[in-house]
Parts: structure tokens; C-alpha cells; sequence
């Protein structure tokens, strides 16, 4: 029994929308791609390009973009080493060290009882979250959760919390715009991926086909994928004696351990003797194989243009990713300049973390104390890295569609813009300039909080709810607190 | 090939009607693996007693600390007694020696596999979601299925609809008190377009709605009914309350954390097991008639090693014991067959067997009050065996 919106015979009217960045972009809507209703005014360029490419449309992001435009934007994000963070890492540095810490060094403090291991894995979700709100590398933090997905491990699986800070670290970070193969060969022989799928349990005599199939089914060819139970073993075969060093967390291989015959994978013969190069060989042909372009093309569009993004994007994308040799750059590219990504705004709905970071982006707000978010991310279902299963964080809407999830993204933004967020403080006067009149008010969230137009009925209800109490004109401390709360929690913000 | 996710599709086909004449499911998760073997005691197996020379109760009337005896073998754990009226009442049975071979020795595998109801990691629905989205819904309640906790319960993730909530009191737009409506009133216009998510935004609306009124004030604790101070016991006495609101509850899920008893188990034990038996006899006074409508299933993800630890506590086990309420069980009896203590009888790294698979108190459950006999859908992959003839054929 849903309530009747009691203006919403009014609504159609406005739907055509008066917005000046209606010309920007070419009414081709129309094409066939699934989502939310398209009953929101256009959305720019520039606010779909940054919504998607990053955790956040800020100030200083939409000035970048209009200093450098569309496709100049887009390559400086793809070249994350020449952009400067230092200022953030030093931050993190210093406050979140075991970041940065070996696996012997975390250990050594841990067994002298001056850290625990839940302080190490909150450690690594803090920096994710810092590096999401504050880092200037948007479009890395953005395919770093993406690819923390894809080869998803659970963080709270034995020495998984020491463990993945080194992954992250060194596998998932210096790789995430680099080219699939070399993602997934490091990703094999990450200590937290060999613990985590069983690996390092797996030998000869009793060869674990965990790994196996999730190499297969999730990380590379896709549950549809052309393989077969005889591949499963076949290529658990071929991983026997890859496992961890559990001094340092790397990589060790124990031929002792090994199954030296030869192995058939998807008809390919792996001749015997080939020690450790036999995984190294998988890895290959895996990598190479054309499912694996389709899958990965999917996944891709799947997070950045729809859901369920038309079949002719993910086939000019695996094409990209075939003639590239995976690379993801060139991938990336391709998706951001098309026309398919170009017409998708509003297809997706943010996830918990993306929109948690995106207010605080938004608001300039400055957040000093973790636990609140870290509790709120929890609860909202994506404190990162604790998907238990390894397929990560769906990427569909409808995951993250729920009663209470929509209450407390609510009560985020009711909280954060009222300033009783523990930790988290922003200077109202700062955001949302004199004079405090309702429709300056009103342009101002527009421009700075939501980044794009409402229709005419919406703009005055918020006018409306925002003269209320407002005298000479001049609206209340509250009502303006009110209005942004009410601004972020609606499909404007939350859609993207 | 075939998928193992296409569980999930063979599972989803729906009935064309709502389950009417079915007991609402209340599924209580001690997380953290509950020491059976200290909660309802084998007093009269004598390995009992030499696996545990500091930990085990003593029997029956022989001075301080003494279990309750139950048949003849079992005792009820003093700090359970509130439970014992209830079991003489015919409304509450034990299942001992539960468990699953299915399981492992980690709390988070294992409460993974309980809740999926599948040790399949891929499938990432919850048995209880599974269940409920058999039906299509007639009721136009937000409170169909309600996971008294502030995320989903992982056993109702994927329902279609589900409300999530750690206390009615705390169902509620957080905001200045005079900004609370024009808040409401304007989120509720910005949320009606014709799309998904809208309709979670006005289902979230009508969750608010309907919890206005659900005070205590108007649903009172009934029975002479006392409810502990805990936050276990606040979630059942806001269950109870919303079930009595005729809200339209159907499944529910409500956890007790805190098992984990490595060390110093007998104090931790003992707080645990009063708050737990406390909580749940409130909650059957509370309910009075209604829970001739009502099962309630208490089940933890493993139990704790057969022999005690050198810190005073138990380590990770396996076999244990389940719990099952109403008016439609079968009570006052421990139903199990049971393995032993000796060291032969022990198996992995010295735990009591589990010789019933949970899943098989669940199916017959669901069988039998829920009418529902989808065991494949609930429980991929596994087989069901005979039923205890723990349940009555509900009427």
C-alpha cells in the first residue's frame, strides 16, 4: 500500500525540464538499456563522467574537468602515477601504518600484543576509505574496488587481515591499470588469495580444487565459461605446491608438493615436469582465452554503464580487451568514450560505500574519527573486503535495494547534514553561501551538493519546504541543513 | 553446464498464493558456537565427566551447581531453568548431537553455510529468503519477513521484501524532531517515480508508518510476562510486540552473540545461558495463546571440543545441541541419538558426533508448521533423512 504522491498529477509536466544541460547531450535515450526510469532531468557530461570515474563529484573535480575537458580528463585519471597524493599518504602513513608494514613487522607487533589483527584489517578499510574521499586519483580508487571484487577475498578468514594489507598493497593497487594477465598472475600467487580459495592446503595426494574453480568461474572465463569438471581437477593439479612463505606472506612454491605428470587444460597439454611454470601456463591460457574477454567486457560495462548494459558495448569492449591483450586502459577508454556510457546516468544506483563517500565528498566535510563509518558500512552491508564469498560486492542495483538500507542512508545524510555525525564536521557557511534566501540556497545545492537539475515541480517543493520558516527572506540554520539532508537522500544523489 | 547458481533460479519459481495457514518462523542464532554439552548435560554419560574435571556440572541433586535432570541422562543447566516450566509444558524439545558434517571449524565458514543453508559459497541467498520468495505476497506489509538487527540477517538476504531492524524505537528518521515530517513529506515526494527503487522508499515509509503506532503502550507485555535487560531480550519483546500488532510477521530473525568460550567459560556461560532462557520464557508468557501459531528454532553454528581447554574454557567442536519451541512441537523430551564421549566416540580433534544434521529439525519444521516441502530449495544438495517426529501436523 504505497502512499499517492499528493502533487504527483503535476509531475509530468515538469519531466521535460527546462535544464540548460539538455542541449549537452543527444536525446538518444531512447536506446535499449535497462534501469531505473529515466524520469529525471539530464544529467551534464561532466557530473556522469565524475560520478562514475570517481567515489564523488567535488569542487575540485569539476574544476580539473573543466580546466582539461572530457577525453583530457579521462587520460589524466588513467595515468594515476603522475598525479600528486603525497599529502594523503603521508596522512595514512602516519595514523594507518600497518598500511604500509611488512608481514614480518605486523606480526612482530601483534605477538608483542601492541597490535591485533581486527586493528590491522580496520586499518586497511580506513586507508580505502580515506583514499576514496581524499585522493586525487579517482579513477584508480574506483577500478581498485573493482578489481578488490573481482578476486574477492573474505577479510576475516585466519591471517586474511595481515595478509590482504600486503595484497592490497602490492598486487591489487601498482596493478589496477595495468593489463588482466599481470593482474592475475600476481593475484595467484597473492598470500591472501592462496589462503583464502585453499591453495596452500592443495597437493598432490589430495589436490584442492577450490581455487581451481573459482580461477575459472569468477576470475577469468565466467560461470558459463568452456570448461568442465576434468578441468577443475586438472587445474587443481597444476597449482599443487603453490603456497605461502609464513615468515614474509610471499609467494613460495614447494615442488616436493607438486604433481610433476602432464595435465590437459581446455585441450591444452601441459607437459610433465614442468614444475612450477605448469600454474604459470594455466594462468596463460586462461588469460588468453576469449570467454574471459567476454567476461571481463561484461564486468566492466556492468559498472560503469548499466546493470544490464546492451550487448553491442560488451562486444566493441571484448574486442578492445582481445586486441589490447587486456589491457585495462585501453578498456577503460573505450567504455568512458562511448556513446553507450555517454547516455547511462542514472542506470545505476550507488552502493553503500560509493554513496557514504560521495556525500562526504559533496559536503567538503571533514572526517576525523572512523568507527562511525566503519559501524554504518557494516551495517549498510559493505564494510570492504568483507564479502565472505568470492564473487565480491554484487554489482546489481537490486542487491542493494532494501527498507532498512534506504533508512540509514537517510539517516547518514540526515546526520551528517545536521552536523551530528560523530566525526564528521563540514562548515556549513562554507558550502552554501549569503544570502540565505530560499531559491540562493536552493541554486547552490543544485550547483555544489547534488551536481545537477531538479525538475520545476521538485525545485519548488524544496523552495517551499525551505520558505517555511524563513524570515526577511532569510532561512534558518536548520531549514538549510534540512534541505541539503533531504537533497542527498533523494534519487538525485542516490541514482548515478 | 550446469551451474551451481542455478539453484537459485529452480528456487525461485513461485506459488501463486501467500502461505496462510502456516506458524510464523523465528529462527534465534546463538553466534559464536554455544557449549552444548554444558547447556543441556549428558550427565549420565560418564565420559562427561572425565573429559571435564573443572567444567563439568555436577548430576542431579548433589549440592551447588547441579543439572536438572531432564530423562534420566540429560540435565537442564541451572542457568536454564526459566526453560523448564515450558519443557514440562510440552512445548520446548532438545535435539542433542546436532550439528552437520557440513561444517568446519570456523565461526565464519560455518555461520556462512548455516545461514546460506549450502556450503555452495556462491550462493549468496539466505534459506529463509529462499523460503519466502516461494510466495508472492497478497499482504501489503513492509514487515513480512523482519531481521531484528540493523543489516539483514544473512539467512533473509535476497528476500524480496524484509525489514531490517535492531529496535522499533530505532526505526525512525533520525533528525531534528521538528524536521522529521517535512523531511518525510519531501523524500516521499521525491521517491514516486514508477521505479524499484521508489518502491523500497515508500515500503520504507510504510515500515515507519506502521511502527508508529506499535507502542507498548498499546501492545503491552502480556502474561505477567519479565523480560531481562538485554539487548536478546529487546529484540524478542519488540517481536512479540509486532507480531500481536498483527503487522503481518511471518519470519523472523534474531541473534545472541557472544559464545565464544575459549577462556574462563563458567562466567561467561552462565550470564549467557540465564539471558538466553530468560529472554526466550519471556517471551512464551508474553506470547501466551499465539504461540500455538508460533515455532521457534535456536540453533548455533558448531558446539565446543568434548574436552575441556587449559584456560577454562572449550575449543571449537562440532556436534551440539538445537532448540525447538511452540505449540506445535513435539516437547518435553531430548531427542537424540547419541554418539558418546569416549575418545573413540569423538571424531576431528575431539569432538561429540553430530549424528542429526540440523537441517533435518529445519526441513521437518518447515514441513510440518510451515507446510512447506521444498527441502532442495532451502538445503541444495542435501538429502533429507526420516524426521524426528519432532513437530505435530499443524491444523
Amino acid at each position: 500500500m504505497y502512499k499517492v504522491n499528493r502533487r504527483g498529477f503535476l509531475k509530468q509536466s515538469s519531466i521535460a525540464g527546462t535544464s540548460a544541460f539538455a542541449l549537452t547531450m543527444a536525446p538518444t535515450r531512447l536506446l535499449a538499456q535497462k534501469g531505473f526510469n529515466q524520469s529525471l532531468p539530464y544529467v551534464s557530461l561532466r557530473s556522469h563522467l565524475l560520478n562514475r570515474t570517481s567515489f564523488g563529484i567535488n569542487a575540485q573535480s569539476k574544476s580539473l574537468y573543466d580546466e582539461m575537458g572530457y577525453r583530457d580528463y579521462i587520460e589524466y585519471q588513467l595515468n594515476p602515477n603522475t598525479i600528486d597524493d603525497s599529502e594523503l599518504e603521508d596522512y595514512i602513513s602516519q595514523f594507518l601504518p600497518t598500511v604500509n608494514m611488512s608481514v614480518v613487522e605486523t606480526r612482530e607487533l601483534i605477538n608483542n600484543d601492541e597490535l591485533t589483527p581486527f586493528r590491522v584489517a580496520d586499518e586497511l578499510v580506513y586507508a580505502t576509505y580515506l583514499r576514496a574521499i581524499y585522493s586525487n586519483k579517482q579513477l584508480l580508487q574506483v577500478m581498485v574496488e573493482f578489481w578488490s571484487n573481482h578476486f574477492s577475498v573474505f577479510h576475516f578468514d585466519g591471517p586474511i587481515p595481515v595478509l590482504k594489507s600486503k595484497e592490497d598493497r602490492e598486487v591489487i593497487r601498482p596493478l589496477a591499470l595495468s593489463t588482466f594477465s599481470e593482474l592475475l598472475h600476481a593475484d595467484a600467487k597473492s598470500s591472501a588469495m592462496i589462503y583464502y580459495l585453499d591453495t596452500y592446503a592443495s597437493n598432490k595426494e589430495a589436490p584442492n580444487e577450490n581455487y581451481a574453480r573459482e580461477l575459472m568461474e569468477l576470475h577469468t572465463l565466467g560461470v558459463d565459461g568452456p570448461y568442465n569438471h576434468h578441468d577443475i581437477d586438472e587445474v587443481a593439479r597444476c597449482f599443487t605446491g603453490w603456497t605461502i612463505n609464513t615468515q614474509n606472506g610471499d609467494f613460495r612454491y614447494i615442488a616436493q608438493a607438486h604433481d610433476e605428470d602432464e595435465k590437459t587444460v581446455l585441450g591444452n597439454s601441459i607437459s610433465a615436469g614442468g614444475g612450477v611454470t605448469d600454474g604459470e601456463q594455466v594462468l596463460d591460457i586462461l588469460a588468453n582465452n576469449e570467454a574471459t574477454a567476454v567476461f571481463l567486457a561484461q564486468k566492466l560495462c556492468r559498472h560503469f554503464i548499466a546493470d544490464n548494459p546492451d550487448e553491442s558495448i560488451v562486444e566493441s569492449t571484448t574486442g578492445v580487451f582481445i586486441s589490447s591483450n587486456g589491457d585495462i586502459k585501453s578498456c577503460l577508454r573505450h567504455i568512458l568514450l562511448s556513446k553507450h556510457f555517454m547516455i547511462s546516468a542514472d542506470l545505476k544506483l550507488k552502493r553503500p560505500f560509493h554513496y557514504l563517500t560521495s556525500v562526504t565528498r559533496s559536503l567538503n566535510a571533514n572526517v576525523s574519527n572512523f568507527r562511525a563509518t566503519r559501524e554504518l558500512l557494516a551495517a549498510l552491508g559493505q564494510r570492504p573486503f568483507s564479502w565472505q564469498s568470492p564473487d565480491g560486492f554484487p554489482d546489481f542495483s537490486t542487491h542493494w535495494e532494501s527498507t532498512s538500507g534506504m533508512l540509514f542512508r537517510w539517516n547518514y545524510a540526515n546526520s551528517l547534514s545536521f552536523g551530528e555525525l560523530p566525526g564528521y564536521n563540514y562548515v556549513i557557511d562554507e558550502l552554501i553561501l549569503q544570502p540565505h534566501t530560499p531559491e540562493n540556497i536552493l541554486s547552490q545545492i543544485i550547483e555544489k551538493v547534488i551536481h545537477r537539475e531538479m525538475t520545476n515541480y521538485d525545485s519548488s517543493a524544496l523552495i517551499e519546504y525551505l520558505q517555511e520558516q524563513a524570515i526577511d527572506n532569510v532561512v534558518p540554520l536548520i531549514k538549510i541543513q534540512g534541505a541539503l539532508a533531504i537533497a542527498l537522500g533523494s534519487p538525485y544523489f542516490q541514482l548515478c | 553446464m550446469l551451474s551451481r547458481r542455478d539453484f537459485f533460479t529452480v528456487g525461485t519459481k513461485k506459488s501463486s498464493q501467500s502461505n496462510v495457514n502456516a506458524d510464523v518462523l523465528i529462527h534465534v542464532f546463538q553466534r559464536g558456537a554455544a557449549d552444548g554439552l554444558n547447556l543441556v548435560v549428558p550427565y549420565g554419560d560418564s565420559d562427561y565427566h572425565t573429559n571435564r574435571p573443572n567444567l563439568a556440572l555436577p548430576p542431579p541433586n548433589s549440592g551447588e551447581g547441579s543439572v536438572i535432570d531432564l530423562d534420566g541422562f540429560f540435565g537442564l543447566n541451572p542457568d536454564l531453568s526459566a526453560l523448564l516450566p515450558i519443557f514440562e509444558n510440552q512445548d520446548l524439545a532438545m535435539i542433542h548431537a546436532c550439528g552437520s558434517l557440513d561444517s568446519d571449524h570456523s565461526h565464519f565458514k560455518t555461520q556462512a553455510f548455516v545461514d546460506r543453508g549450502t556450503t555452495d559459497k556462491n550462493l549468496n541467498s539466505g534459506w529463509i529468503a529462499r523460503y519466502v520468495n516461494s510466495f508472492t505476497s497478497t499482504e501489503s506489509t513492509a514487515f513480512k519477513s523482519v531481521s531484528m538487527s540493523s543489516a539483514v540477517s544473512k539467512s533473509l538476504v535476497g528476500a524480496d521484501q524484509v525489514v531490517a531492524l535492531s529496535s522499533i524505537e530505532g526505526f525512525d528518521i533520525i533528525a531534528p524532531e521538528q524536521e522529521i515530517e517535512g523531511i518525510k513529506m519531501q523524500l516521499s515526494d521525491l521517491f514516486s517515480a514508477d521505479n524499484s527503487l521508489a518502491n523500497v522508499a515508500q515500503a520504507t515509509f510504510s515500515a515507519l508508518d506502521q511502527v508508529t503506532d506499535l507502542t507498548l503502550d498499546n501492545f503491552p507485555v502480556e502474561n505477567g510476562a519479565i523480560y531481562p535487560e538485554s539487548s536478546f531480550a529487546n529484540k524478542l519483546k519488540d517481536l512479540a510486540l509486532l507480531i500481536k500488532s498483527g503487522i503481518g510477521v511471518e519470519t523472523a530473525t534474531v541473534d545472541i552473540g557472544g559464545w565464544d568460550t575459549h577462556n574462563d567459560q563458567v562466567p561467561i556461560l552462565s550470564g549467557l545461558a540465564q539471558d538466553y532462557a530468560n529472554s526466550i520464557a519471556a517471551f512464551y508468557t508474553d506470547m501466551g495463546d499465539y504461540m500455538g501459531n508460533i515455532s521457534v528454532v535456536t540453533i548455533t553454528e558448531f558446539g565446543r571440543r568434548a574436552t575441556e581447554n587449559g584456560s577454562g574454557g572449550t575449543d571449537h567442536g562440532s556436534g551440539n545441541v538445537a532448540f525447538v519451541m511452540g505449540g506445535g512441537v513435539n516437547g518435553g523430551e531430548v531427542y537424540s541419538n547419541w554418539p558418546g564421549l569416549s575418545s573413540t566416540d569423538l571424531v576431528g580433534p575431539g569432538d561429540l558426533a553430530p549424528t542429526t544434521d540440523y537441517r533435518t529439525v529445519i526441513a521437518e519444521l518447515m514441513d510440518k508448521r510451515l507446510g512447506y516441502s521444498d527441502h532442495e530449495n532451502l538445503f541444495p544438495g542435501f538429502v533429507v533423512p526420516a524426521y524426528l517426529d519432532l513437530f505435530k501436523e499443524k491444523t
